[in-house]
């Protein structure tokens, strides 16, 4: 085609758009911190150094063998390279690699191109509010820049007009961004899925060793955000339940391959009112545990894809076969009172691990047990020894030996896992049927959500449940609860974030919250973060209720909801085009508004062109006429001249009687 | 009159549009509403490059184009005039002129709505001749390189290319002319450029008496716009191919008009009475440039 390439960059864009790359590369730090180390920032570096005419660009061989080596590294770490993780570090250093390839004007086309390809890639594994307004700050500069890059290099680069020019064009885009939005059918994709093996980086895995829980507490990331359909139970009962570990090995617990067997989730009715319903949205890197309030009923999909991937498991909870790092949303819904959920499937599973316990231990249990036989009073007297003997800390130190004896004579210091992991053995060697249970405790609600709570992995728990052979049930007991209430009592969030001395000193919860309200984080950016949090709840509502069905509704609501998706893509397709064809009816309006007598020279000019006299841009209507009288010898064509130039280019225009003399003259030339 | 405009993706814009299909694949099958959002600005963005591209072209006529007589094989500099009828800045034309096997290119930056623009660029002259243009091809890639769109304006526009001055710097045998002649052309004034010594054989007229009276030597005032002669430049006293000679001319024409000295011009039946300054000069060039070899060749 030979389309001529704008002239290549200048510095100033250069440096912009490596900035620009570097700042795309900041969210993909915590998925690929070796990459963004070693590959990422030296090949910044090594770019503005070039801009800056202090080194050269790499050469082939130097360019092949890293990209050799960076294919090697993404193979070596992922296994693969198709799936999103795998790819998006491909992405990440194909980016990198870009920017100390070359400095023209492709490059820096493909360089704006590979942004939005990192953007979108992001979107696969995060979808949350910070995220999304960092994009739109993205692809208004991004869109500033492929502006900028085809104005030419010498108009002024100065960063408002570019923003400017950014915001002006990206806002452009917002009338058909929209309405594709709502109109392009939506798909379940049920046959073809890429989903993605290893597990995301936190939460939870199938087992519990001492200190896990304790790195979880610390992070503040949500877990997940629950709305409750009806009220909210109070503090200590939400208990939110992830999943069981029964295979004990001292103060490590996981899951016995008994215990990992799974269901298709029966699809029961429950009345009501003897459940209680809880919308939650839980984010991609908890992995694939679907947390409940206990006692966990059942689980609930809109999409039909998902739903065939839920699975019940022993205990009664739930999980997804397969991760796909997306963000799920899902309707839970709990039993209010303990049910006979939980038959005891495997006694001697329920009571291993214990028959090497010391004769310490044994004697420990024996004191504490007594003559009782009623499960509840022997749990309330274990309890009763750690409320005595430990204390609450998220630093207890690493354990030596990971034993059992070591925490309970040695240390007696820890956090729920600990107290948790230790309490299960002592009821097991006590004779009683007992499993760990990991999840969340607690939850912050939002003040201007009165429906939601927001769980973070400050609000990470275990517990134990222990079998009642009378009633056959499974009952709930926590340690954490005798040893540190205010834990239960506060939620995660607030009482981790309260400095140990205060929780320490034997304040009431009301006291601890005072305290937590007046500290100076919660008194100046308390509100900041709660509209914050408010938004986020809103825009993942907004993005994840937007699928089949929510377009579906939104059809209903409009009255259209005959529409099945074929027919949408059609309706839409007719859409695009009518809006393409206004576009074209509204600009042909504005510019076509040429006189009548105008109208009449077009066409004469027409009709002399196919009689072989042609006007050239550069010739006036007299010289043109002149020229077609000599070429013809129509004499009429004077006549036609004097009479449009005498309209065309006076001060007042053509009377009717005028312009009918000129249409008088036109046909008679046409049919001379 | 009506404006045709021509547009198409070019490979940037199907490297873009491969882009978007990746993403709008990604959304399906992730069913990823934030992935869907992205997919869709960009659409509408390539959209929007395709409404602006167009329109970055909608709107411009061809006003003028004024190229000055140009030297065989250099660059002349040259004005086109194009107007536009849109309410928003032109940016970045391409602007091809089509002329038999060869063409000139240059980038216009800017043509500011409704106002008339004028665009200087150099137009590279080949070989001697009288050449015509016969098209104008407008193109853009304006304003995000996605897609590519032209029109082309059919024009009729000449220009000449006169044969570069090189040859012998003698110029030919002069002619005295009378003095009716000289005073037409205005060199009776003072203007002398240098003093020379005097030697016998030197006019007395031309004697500094004045610096003489002021005790220095016998000087003599070296007039540049020089004798009252003329020269005859004519295509019979040079020799050689046709455009070497042509070139001869041409060289002389220049010297004439450097030494501000009067000259006739005489090619063919082409005759010019002697004179000098900028007319006299371009009639004698363009009749260089024009000259088809006739019954000389």
């Amino acid at each position: 085609m030979g389309a001529p390439l704008p002239s290549d960059p200048g510095r100033s864009f250069n440096l912009v758009i490596t900035g620009l790359a570097g700042l795309n590369f900041v969210p993909h730090i915590f998925d690929h911190p070796m990459i963004v180390l070693f590959v990422t920032i030296p090949c910044i570096v090594w770019r503005v150094a070039y801009e800056y005419q202090k080194v050269p660009l790499p050469g082939k061989l130097l360019k092949t063998l890293l990209i050799a080596g960076i294919f090697g590294f993404v193979i070596n770490k992922y296994g693969r390279v198709v799936g999103v993780e795998a790819a998006s570090a491909l992405l990440v250093c194909s980016v990198a690699l870009k920017l100390i390839d070359n400095v023209s004007y492709r490059d820096a086309m493909v360089l704006i191109f590979l942004n939005f390809l990192l953007l979108m890639i992001k979107f696969l594994v995060s979808q949350t509010l910070s995220m999304t307004l960092f994009a739109v700050f993205n692809l208004v500069a991004v869109t500033a820049l492929l502006f900028q890059l085809h104005k030419g290099k010498d108009v002024k680069f100065d960063t408002w007009t570019l923003l400017r020019n950014g915001l002006r064009l990206t806002l452009q885009t917002a009338p058909l961004l929209v309405l594709l939005f709502l109109v392009f059918p939506r798909f379940n994709m049920g046959f073809f899925s890429l989903n993605n093996p290893t597990e995301g980086g936190k939460g939870f895995n199938d087992s519990l060793r001492p200190g896990e829980v304790g790195k979880l507490v610390v992070s503040k990331e949500v877990a997940f955000r629950v709305k409750m359909t009806k009220e909210i139970p109070g503090g200590p009962s939400l208990y939110w339940k992830g999943g069981i570990l029964d295979l004990n090995k001292g103060m490590a617990w996981y899951k016995s391959s008994a215990a990992k067997r799974e269901w298709n989730v029966p699809q029961t009715k429950y009345n009501p009112d003897a459940v209680v319903e809880q919308e939650i949205t839980l984010e991609p890197q908890f992995g694939k545990w679907l947390f409940a309030l206990d006692v966990p009923a059942n689980v609930e999909f809109s999409e039909s894809r998902k739903q065939r991937q839920a699975r019940i498991a022993e205990g009664s909870v739930f999980r997804l076969t397969k991760s796909t790092q997306q963000r799920v949303l899902y309707t839970a819904r709990s039993f209010r009172t303990p049910q006979s959920w939980g038959p005891l499937y495997d006694k001697d599973r329920y009571l291993g691990g214990v028959r090497e316990a010391s004769p310490q231990v044994l004697e420990l249990v024996n004191s504490l047990k007594g003559d009782a036989t009623d499960v509840n009073e022997i749990g309330r007297r274990i309890m009763s020894y750690y409320r005595r003997n430990f204390r609450y800390t998220l630093e207890p130190g690493a354990l030596k030996t990971e034993s059992v004896d070591e925490f309970l004579f040695e240390k007696k210091v820890g956090f729920c896992e600990h107290f948790a992991a230790s309490f299960a053995y002592l009821m097991r060697v006590a004779g009683i049927p007992s499993r760990l249970v990991i999840g969340f405790q607690g939850g912050k609600p939002n003040a201007l959500l009165p429906d939601y709570i927001t769980l973070t992995g400050a609000d990470a728990h275990s517990w134990v449940e222990v079998f009642d052979s009378k009633t056959e049930r499974w009952l709930r007991m926590d340690p954490t609860g005798v040893v540190a209430p205010l834990r239960l009592e506060l939620g995660g969030q607030v009482y981790h974030d309260l400095p140990e001395d205060v929780v320490q000193a034997g304040i009431d919860s009301n006291q601890a919250q005072q305290i937590y309200n007046s500290s100076w984080f919660q008194k100046y950016f308390g509100q900041i973060v709660l509209y914050g949090e408010f938004a986020a709840i809103q825009w993942n509502e907004f993005l994840l209720k937007y699928n089949q069905e929510g377009q579906r509704d939104l059809l209903r609501k409009m009255g259209l909801g005959f529409l099945n998706s074929q027919l949408l893509g059609l309706v839409s397709v007719l859409v695009l085009i009518g809006f393409f064809f206004y576009r074209r009816y509204r600009s042909q309006q504005k510019e076509g508004r040429i006189s009548k007598e105008q109208q009449l020279f077009v066409k004469l000019e027409g009709w002399l062109s196919r009689q072989g006299v042609t006007r050239p841009a550069s010739e006036g209507p007299r010289t043109f006429l002149e020229r077609a009288e000599e070429r013809t010898g129509n004499a009429e064509l004077q006549r036609f001249s004097q009479l449009y130039i005498s309209g065309q280019y006076s001060a007042q225009p053509l009377t009717d009687e005028q312009y009918k003399a000129l249409q008088l003259c036109y046909k008679e030339i046409v049919n001379s | 009159m009506k404006e045709r405009i021509y547009i198409i993706p070019n490979r940037f814009g199907l490297m873009y549009g491969f882009g978007v299909i990746v993403t709008l694949v990604a959304g399906t099958i992730y069913s990823n509403n934030l992935v869907y959002l992205l997919c869709f600005f960009l659409v509408a963005l390539f959209v929007i490059g395709m409404v602006q591209t167009n329109s970055n072209l909608r709107g411009i006529e061809f006003e003028k184009l004024q190229i000055p007589l140009v030297e065989e094989d250099s660059l002349g500099s040259s004005v086109l005039w194009l107007k536009s009828r849109n309410k928003e800045d032109h940016h970045q034309l391409q602007i091809r002129l089509m002329e038999e096997n060869h063409e000139h290119k240059f980038i216009a930056d800017k043509i500011s709505a409704k106002t008339l623009t004028p665009i200087r660029f150099g137009i590279q002259a080949q070989d001697r001749g009288k050449k015509k243009l016969f098209k104008m091809h407008v193109s853009t890639v304006f304003p995000f390189g996605l897609f590519y769109a032209w029109r082309v304006f059919p024009i009729e526009i000449y220009y000449d290319v006169y044969p570069k001055p090189m040859g012998r710097r003698e110029l030919p045998e002069a002619q005295m002319i009378g003095e009716a002649f000289q005073v037409d052309l205005g060199n009776t004034g003072d203007d002398y450029s240098q003093h020379i010594k005097y030697q016998p054989g030197h006019s007395q007229r031309h004697i500094d008496w004045k610096a003489y009276a002021r005790g220095r030597p016998l000087l003599v005032k070296e007039f540049t716009d020089g004798d009252r002669s003329s020269y005859q430049i004519s295509l019979e006293q040079t020799n050689g191919m046709l455009l070497e000679r042509l070139r001869q001319m041409s060289l002389w024409v220049h010297i004439c008009e450097q030494k501000k000295v009067a000259y006739s011009f005489q090619l063919a039946q082409k005759s010019i009475p002697p004179g000098m300054g900028l007319h006299q000069r371009n009639v004698c060039l363009k009749a260089l440039a024009e000259f088809d070899g006739g019954s000389v060749a």
